[in-house]
């Protein structure tokens, strides 16, 4: 099943994008990757991703924020599900960590993670939104 | 008293004359004898005494003369009066010309003894008046200048200084306690501490140094500027005592201490910025590492091959961003003046130069020197002078393209080496420009993403070029290249 699902990384942080690929790829995932959310749009249109792995922070503090508001705005991709994370909030001292399912919404991401986060914790996560994206499109 | 005075004998009467000197001579005084006022004024102007005895009725000079010039020769000299007309008038006369006594001839020795026994306890009690009017007048003056050298030391200070009563009124305050406190206008005595400080914080300071405990000498606060303008202030509060140990007031010493909380801020921020750049490294590393141990890699060799490849780099970052870090705190903690030397720029350069065209060669750019060998020397620090033209010829190989060149060329101008690195790299973004030199600032794009760097290179750079009173600028233009200048003076 997953053999085939695409996913996009979208982050700034060239390791990160590494060791997604590696993790997710040796899962038998297909791995697309953009570096800023303008590049993250343009691999959205052109691979359509099942599931998008999206940085909050880029180059600005709200990048990521910025592109999951179109992404789910869209009508053609607004389904597919965003996993955000972020390393920012002990930094910087914004807290945009979600609390509760209206704050994912606001977000309007799936799931939250802050980094770093571990290759296995990230796979998990991944599976779960997947499973339940396929769960709601039987529906 | 006559023991060792020293008496003036002037009388035109042999006879006399010789007695009086035999008593007193008797009596331990050094006597000197004169027959008529004219010697005896003459012995007074080569010899101090103490006491002189005049006859009145004297050839050449007469006693009454006498006695006037002596006065205005030596104030301080007792003069007794010897005379066989001894009528009031005589003795008026006598005193009015500074006469002290009088003796009535004939008399006899004990008199004589007595009445200069007198004579010489005035004197001893009219010198010892003298001096200690002296002395007072010397300890006024000193306290005069003692007071305005301390009202001169409290006037100049640059801490504040405010002082208190016991019912918070203010007693003084100088011009920079005024300043601090940002009172424009004289402050009157008495005035109520609260007109003059309006920060909370600091009344409640005075009042807590007005109860201290036993032990307790000062009440210390830092006072937070209430708006970013205000000065950040280190009060000090010591109570007053009397000579009862009565609390009398309090003394406030206001420090500035603004500049030393931005230094610290400047510190802590440089702490915090090292630690992300060392957590970066580290964190990509773990990841590695645990794609590895989770085992979610897969069991590809050149995926394996990969893993291990990066991690290698970012450990090599890390290394290289620690070395800089050093070089920083080395420059920093040199307090002392570095060892500089005559220094041949130009043989230093194409020693440089040679040395980066390994580098230059994987990326295939070329490296071009116009370096003359006959550059004036600049005293400067072999190391740190390497280690700029290193960067800067770093920087100008791996901002480059393929194939790319840089071109290294040195001048002498009138007060100055100009060195130029050129290259025909990818040029920096004009907003880039003013942060270049910043520490851990990298120029963020496209091109510069797969570049290693520890972004405290040029930092470094700029820093050395100014220690060696030198420039360093940048011209670049986006596509075409950058060229940086280093101005070192001879």
């Amino acid at each position: 099943m997953k053999t085939k699902a695409k996913i996009l990384v979208v982050d700034d942080d060239l390791d990160f994008i590494e060791i997604s690929k590696l993790s997710l790829g040796g899962q038998g995932y297909q791995v697309f990757s953009a570096f800023n959310a303008k590049e993250g749009w343009k691999m959205v249109e052109k691979e359509k991703p099942d599931l998008i792995i999206l940085d909050l922070m880029m180059e600005r503090l709200d990048s990521g924020m910025a592109l999951s508001q179109q992404i789910k705005g869209h009508p053609k991709y607004g389904a597919i599900p965003i996993l955000m994370l972020t390393s920012i909030s002990r930094d910087t001292g914004i807290d945009f960590t979600p609390r509760t399912v209206e704050d994912l919404q606001q977000l309007n991401v799936d799931d939250f993670s802050s980094k770093p986060i571990k290759p296995q914790v990230l796979l998990q996560k991944v599976e779960k939104l997947l499973a339940k994206k396929r769960g709601k499109g039987k529906k | 008293m006559i023991k060792g005075s020293r008496l003036l004998i002037v009388d035109d009467e042999q006879p006399i004359r010789v007695a009086c000197a035999k008593i007193l001579s008797e009596e331990g005084a050094l006597t000197e004898v004169a027959g008529d006022g004219l010697a005896g004024l003459e012995k007074a102007k080569t010899h101090e005494f103490d006491l002189a005895l005049v006859d009145l009725k004297m050839p050449q000079m007469d006693g009454m003369e006498l006695l006037a010039h002596l006065t205005q020769l030596a104030p301080d000299m007792i003069k007794i009066v010897i005379t066989g007309y001894a009528t009031l008038e005589t003795a008026i006369e006598a005193v009015q010309k500074g006469a002290y006594d009088y003796i009535p001839k004939p008399f006899t020795p004990g008199e004589l003894r007595t009445r200069v026994n007198r004579g010489l306890e005035r004197r001893s009690l009219l010198l010892e008046a003298k001096k200690l009017r002296e002395e007072r007048e010397r300890n006024l003056l000193e306290l005069a200048n003692e007071k305005s050298r301390t009202q001169t030391i409290i006037h100049c200070m640059g801490d504040g200084l405010l002082v208190t009563n016991r019912d918070e009124q203010v007693v003084f305050c100088n011009p920079a306690g005024r300043r601090l406190l940002k009172v424009k206008r004289p402050i009157q005595v008495g005035e109520p501490m609260t007109h003059v400080a309006n920060d909370p914080e600091l009344i409640a300071l005075v009042e807590a140094a007005m109860s201290l405990k036993e032990g307790q000498e000062m009440a210390s606060k830092e006072l937070v500027a209430r708006t970013s303008s205000d000065p950040v202030l280190m009060a000090n509060c010591a109570p007053v005592k009397d000579e009862k140990g009565q609390m009398i007031g309090v003394v406030t010493v206001l420090r500035d201490i603004t500049e030393l909380k931005e230094l610290d801020k400047a510190k802590s921020t440089f702490v915090s910025l090292v630690a992300h750049e060392l957590r970066a490294p580290l964190a990509a590393i773990e990841g590695y590492l645990d794609v590895i141990l989770e085992g979610v890699g897969g069991d590809d060799p050149q995926r394996m091959r990969k893993i291990l490849e990066r991690s290698r780099e970012r450990t090599q970052g890390l290394l290289a961003l620690i070395n800089d870090l050093l070089a920083i705190s080395r420059m920093q903690a040199g307090r002392l003046a570095k060892e500089k030397e005559k220094l041949q720029l130009g043989i230093l350069l194409k020693d440089v130069g040679e040395l980066m065209k390994g580098q230059a060669l994987e990326k295939k750019v070329n490296i071009e020197m116009e370096v003359p060998d006959d550059l004036p020397p600049i005293q400067a620090n072999r190391e740190d002078i390497t280690r700029v033209f290193t960067n800067l010829l770093d920087n100008a190989i791996k901002y480059n393209h393929q194939k790319g060149k840089v071109f290294l060329g040195a001048w002498a101008d009138d007060a100055f080496v100009r060195v130029e690195v050129q290259d025909t790299g990818m040029g920096i973004p004009k907003k880039d420009i003013a942060h270049l030199f910043d520490e851990f600032y990298r120029v963020k794009s496209k091109e510069t993403r797969l570049i290693t760097g520890t972004g405290l290179g040029l930092s470094i750079a700029k820093k050395i070029v100014e220690e060696h009173n030198g420039h360093i600028e940048v011209e670049s233009k986006l596509h075409q290249g950058s060229t940086f200048r280093v101005l070192l003076p001879i």
